[in-house]
């Protein structure tokens, strides 16, 4: 448990001394994060260590986590919403995930070679893993899974282009035969929104691809019930078959102390508040940081401010008559003041100011295209838009309120841009909409969305058929070689390749890293790693 | 009365359909698919569409709405798309917890608004009159939602007496239920106490012109008899009657407090249906809530009838 | 109005009919309660109006330096979390809250009006356009209003389109009762026999006459539009939310409510008084123009 702990300390504090060497290597990382690094003294205060009571004393209790509605389904290969990770991963897990730092790191498998010069990647699944419904884990399980998962999510879609054949080679065993190399092997079958959870063949025999017959994985916990806008519960799975690892990050042992967790969905951010407040909840899925005075002086309630790990994003059209001008484009970048935005988004002390794509994943930090960032040189962005054909047709900004922090950004925003001669036409919708418009190039200019963690830049998405449409050659180029290289050196710097035609080319703007707010009942500890949606399979209630 | 009320279930069966075609379209009509939100915030367009294709969801409304029509006739309402059960079972599910709602907060209204009707009466042109009206008609004049999060922070918050939400059933603890149910259901039932009050001081002053209050005015009963014994029962039955049809506003103050205080209610779940653009349950909500309102104005109708003999039945109710 | 008082009835009625007439605003106007409101009213209209000349900052400037700074000189009722000036959205909010009121009021009143009057004197209309306002009153408000706003698009057009479209059965079915009633009269029917046309003897005597609880009915509509539209903000489904608007200052401000009461305090009590004048104004209407009413001031209960 301590263990675990300082391991979380340690990619905390890692990433401001990797952003001081660029490059480092992890051993490097390491060293560095050891010698201390008081740069970070804004950062949330640790986790008190855990007080020394024997293991048996934590088991038990009823954890209460109010989310801010109810998942859309139950299905983690289905949807790319951050809130059936939050739920589900207690219940379904993959066959890699990841350590502390951040690396992947086997799950339900036991072991992954890397044969044929990469041309085969040979997994050996754990031995007698149950699933929740008493069958045991066999190849069969986890190759129906993959290729249900492929058939759904674009990142499984991208592996399974370049495998030729899954084979079962044994009861354990899966050779995946590879057309080519794929250096982001592990990365694709770990632990992430819309990732490959492990179902039992028997139950996706009788599912479709949009809704599963049962909720069955392997996980410490079990979904015993799911009364939608009332509570997803889930209950300990006695016989988890347990990591012979220390827990890691979101590897290694998994105690499983709770005797139940209870997902409450509460759709009104007040309402969330008041309970966790009241004493209702144990956690909350998001809190505004505008809260944070309030909850600090509730008693009962353990206030913390997380280390960055997303930003906010301007997606630009780029097949907009108005946005396909790269020079409209830079004039847009050039004229924003990224501080005023993010302080209306988020409040002071929530946000950075940093050029990184891949907040919170520490090695992967780059300062490539810093010229380009954050240039609130209104004056020259003026100048510059006049030198365009820009005629004032109006510019129109999509976001949803159902997101605060993306509706204030928004809002200053455009006051920046009308400032400096752009026509604006704000169109607010309910998220629904605005999920179904930006799929429609004709209808708008930009619209505004959080980027939210990702352990590697090859997770994030920007490919030329992602929202936005950036097509350029040299981009796809990289990203294909981000994907297929295994070696960190030669990756780094392909990813800064890609971070510098980001800022260069313009399809999108990186405002700020968004520092969000943790809120939890004091009593509940060890919630372990948090960007990625906190795990509670190690978490405990103190009396 | 039999032939009248089969009449008018009859009738009903149009109107149904008229509410039930409205939110077919209406809902069709707007932008936004379940795919979309399904997938989630990083879903590529190709997905998206890959999915909708899944779910039948790029069928030309003209082959969706007859394939619904159909299906409802057979009193089959359709599968949810994001609950993953049929759309009356969610339905059902829900019921529960907004009529205890309805019903608790209908309580609610009526002691605090008939005793404020009555006695506005009693010192009628007095200022006591006015005060105990606006009193009265200060929580409609509050928005819902802001004396909702007014009581939470009041009892949930500050006094630490109830909690700030969420649902407790009947059967499963029955303390739990009333305390969890007590604050949606003042807040619910202050927003509406003014119309009993309204309705009762309106209906009494009506039948204070009636000749045998006269006559027990004569007869030396005291005003207290008077006023229960004769007024205020006369009174109570067109003021329950009109009562009866605001059932629909009750309905739509619930769908504001579930929200609020987190009830996993028929309210809640058409508004987040729509939110998620779930198609089939809004539409099965909406001719749910039509059949619950028409039978709600036919027993208000019968209840008339039965009890005026005057009135025939075939003036009343539209 | 003078429309109206050329349509008033000749005949007996003529001579009844200006007294009441003169009645009712003179009863209206006796009620302390009511001319208190229609104060309050009168003032919230003219500060909405004057709204430019007496804001002291733009109500939709962004100043996040400012953000959710308490009550002080230089803000009355502070800012809010985009450091906007509460007050100056307050005044302008009035805007938007009495435009959606009035526009609401008049549209569901004459749609309504025309839609029962109708129905109510042509019998074999009246199943058709009786089922159908049904088929919409039984669809939930709330509900109908939230879709149609989100298929519209959330601007202050769709708002007002919703709302008049919930509250036109209510008028309508109002005004079917007195055409029912009023076209069984006989002075009707002696219209009828001198050949009045139809529309005129609509007008002249139906429409005459319901007039008074269509008022009455107006400012309720009124009230409860205002009211509606802060619900379809905290719902998500209502103007655009740049906007100031009372309904979305509220919605803002409970959010908020532990962290910033200022936020929720001036939209709320602006809200509640308003409807509560609006309320109380028709209520004294009521009283005022109902016949009945003289005869029950000058029968109060015995003490």
């Amino acid at each position: 448990m301590v263990k675990a702990h300082l391991g979380n300390a340690f990619n905390r504090r890692r990433f401001l001394g990797l952003a001081l060497t660029g490059t480092a290597g992890l051993a490097l990382t390491a060293v560095l994060a050891a010698c201390g690094n008081d740069e970070e003294a804004s950062g949330g205060a640790e986790p008190a260590p855990s007080n020394t009571s024997a293991e048996s004393d934590r088991a038990g209790g009823v954890l209460k986590v109010a989310l801010t509605g109810d998942p859309p389904n139950l299905d983690i290969h289905q949807t790319t919403d951050s809130i059936v990770v939050l739920v589900c991963s207690h219940a379904y897990e993959t066959l890699f995930t990841w350590d502390a730092e951040y690396r992947p790191v086997p799950l339900l498998a036991e072991s992954h070679e890397v044969l044929d010069d990469g041309l085969r990647h040979r997994v050996v699944l754990r031995e007698d893993v149950q699933f929740h419904n008493g069958e045991t884990l066999t190849a069969a399980d986890a190759i129906a899974s993959i290729e249900r998962w492929s058939a759904i999510s674009g990142l499984g879609e991208g592996l399974m282009e370049v495998v030729e054949q899954l084979e079962a080679v044994d009861e354990r065993t899966i050779d995946f035969h590879m057309i080519e190399r794929y250096g982001a092997f592990r990365t694709a079958l770990s632990r992430q929104l819309q990732g490959c959870a492990i179902y039992p063949k028997s139950v996706l025999d009788t599912s479709s691809g949009t809704e599963l017959s049962e909720y069955v994985g392997t996980g410490p916990y079990q979904i015993v019930e799911w009364l939608p806008d009332r509570h997803v519960r889930l209950e300990r799975f006695d016989n988890y078959r347990v990591v012979d690892e220390p827990a890691s990050g979101y590897a290694g042992a998994k105690a499983a102390y709770l005797d139940r967790i209870d997902f409450i969905p509460v759709r009104n951010e007040a309402s969330r508040t008041a309970g966790m407040q009241a004493g209702d909840y144990h956690y909350v899925e998001t809190v505004s940081s505008d809260q944070t005075p309030v909850l600090e002086d509730a008693s009962g309630v353990a206030v913390e401010t997380l280390p960055a790990d997303a930003w906010v994003n301007i997606v630009l059209n780029l097949r907009s008559p108005i946005l396909a001008d790269h020079d409209v484009r830079r004039a847009l970048q050039m004229a924003l003041d990224h501080e005023e935005i993010m302080l209306a988004a988020v409040g002071d002390g929530f946000y950075e100011l940093t050029p990184e794509l891949v907040p919170g994943a520490g090695a992967w930090y780059s300062e490539a295209g810093i010229e380009f960032y954050n240039q609130h040189d209104p004056d020259a962005a003026r100048e510059l838009l006049a030198s365009t054909s820009y005629d004032g047709a109006p510019l129109r900004m999509m976001v949803t309120q159902e997101v605060q922090q993306e509706y204030n950004a928004t809002l200053t925003m455009k006051q920046q841009l009308e400032n400096i001669g752009f026509t604006i036409d704000l169109q607010v919708y309910d998220g629904a909409t605005l999920s179904d418009r930006r799929d429609d190039d004709a209808v708008w200019e930009t619209y505004t969305a959080s980027a939210s963690f990702r352990p590697d830049p090859v997770m994030r998405n920007l490919t030329s058929s992602a929202t936005g449409w950036w097509e350029n050659d040299e981009k796809d180029a990289l990203f294909a070689e981000l994907q297929t290289e295994a070696d960190f050196d030669r990756r780094f710097e392909v990813w800064e390749q890609i971070q510098y035609m980001f800022y260069d080319d313009v399809p999108r703007l990186k405002i700020g890293n968004v520092r969000r707010l943790l809120a939890r009942a004091a009593v509940l500890e060890d919630i372990g790693q948090t960007e990625m949606q906190p795990e509670f399979s190690n978490a405990w209630l103190r009396e | 009365m039999t032939a009248y009320i089969i009449r008018r279930l009859l009738l009903a069966v149009p109107v149904m359909l008229i509410a039930g075609t409205i939110a077919f379209f209406l809902l069709h009509l707007t932008p936004g698919d379940p795919a979309a939100v399904m997938l989630g915030p990083d879903a590529t367009p190709e997905q998206v569409e890959r999915l909708q294709n899944d779910l039948g969801l790029n069928e030309p409304l003209i082959v969706q709405y007859p394939r619904w029509l159909a299906n409802v006739a057979q009193l089959d309402l359709g599968r949810s798309i994001f609950l993953n059960r049929p759309v009356l079972d969610a339905i059902l599910e829900r019921a529960v917890p907004t009529l205890q709602l309805s019903l608790y907060a209908l309580i609610i209204a009526i002691v605090i608004g008939v005793p404020a009707g009555v006695m506005a009466v009693l010192y009628r042109g007095t200022i006591f009159d006015r005060l105990l009206l606006i009193l009265a008609l200060t929580g409609t004049a509050i928005a819902d939602f802001f004396l909702g999060m007014l009581l939470i922070l009041l009892f949930a918050v500050v006094l630490n007496w109830l909690p700030s939400g969420g649902y407790v059933p009947f059967t499963v603890d029955p303390v739990g239920h009333f305390q969890a149910m007590l604050l949606p259901s003042l807040a619910l039932g202050i927003s509406i106490a003014g119309l009993p009050a309204r309705l009762i001081r309106t209906s009494m002053l009506d039948v204070i012109q009636e000749d045998y209050v006269k006559v027990a005015i004569a007869r030396g009963l005291s005003p207290w008899a008077v006023t229960t014994r004769h007024v205020l029962r006369n009174a109570l039955i067109p003021a329950v009657t009109v009562f009866g049809y605001t059932l629909g506003d009750l309905l739509g103050g619930a769908v504001v407090v579930e929200t609020v205080f987190n009830l996993p209610g028929m309210g809640q779940l058409v508004v987040n249906s729509i939110g998620r653009r779930d198609f089939p349950v809004i539409q099965g909500v909406v001719m749910v809530i039509a059949l619950l309102y028409l039978v709600a104005n036919l027993l208000v109708d019968v209840l008339y009838v039965a009890i005026d003999p005057r009135i025939r039945v075939d003036r009343v109710g539209g | 109005m003078r429309a109206e008082a050329r349509a008033r009835p000749r005949g007996w009625r003529a001579a009844y009919q200006p007294d009441r007439r003169r009645a009712w605003y003179v009863h209206l106007l006796r009620s302390n309660v009511a001319l208190f409101s229609i104060a309050v009213v009168f003032v919230i209209t003219v500060s909405a109006i004057c709204a430019p000349l007496l804001a002291p900052y733009d109500p939709t400037f962004i100043d996040p330096a400012r953000r959710l700074q308490g009550p002080s000189s230089a803000h009355w009722m502070g800012t809010d979390d985009l450091g906007r000036d509460v007050f100056s959205r307050l005044l302008f909010g009035a805007r938007v809250s009495l435009v959606v009121g009035l526009c609401v009021m008049f549209a569901s009143a004459a749609t309504g009006c025309l839609l029962g009057v109708i129905a109510g004197y042509y019998p074999r209309l009246d199943g058709l356009i009786m089922r159908t306002l049904d088929g919409v009153m039984a669809f939930p408000g709330v509900l109908l209003a939230i879709a149609v706003v989100i298929s519209l698009g959330a601007n202050l057009r769709s708002v007002i389109i919703a709302l008049s479209l919930v509250y036109t059965p209510v008028v309508a079915r109002l005004m079917r009762g007195m055409a029912l009633v009023i076209r069984e009269l006989p002075y009707v029917e002696a219209a009828q026999a001198i050949g009045l046309r139809d529309y005129q003897i609509l007008w002249r005597y139906v429409l005459a006459n319901a007039l008074s609880p269509l008022i009455v009915q107006a400012a309720f509509v009124a009230a409860y539009a205002i009211l509606a539209e802060a619900s379809l903000s905290f719902l998500g489904a209502s103007v655009n939310p740049e906007t100031p608007t009372w309904g979305n200052m509220l919605r803002d401000g409970q959010r908020l409510l532990s962290r910033a009461w200022w936020m929720a305090l001036a939209p709320g009590v602006a809200l509640f008084v308003t409807v509560l004048a609006l309320t109380l104004v028709g209520d004294a209407l009521r009283d005022a123009v109902d016949p009945r009413s003289g005869e029950r001031r000058r029968d109060a209960l015995p003490k």
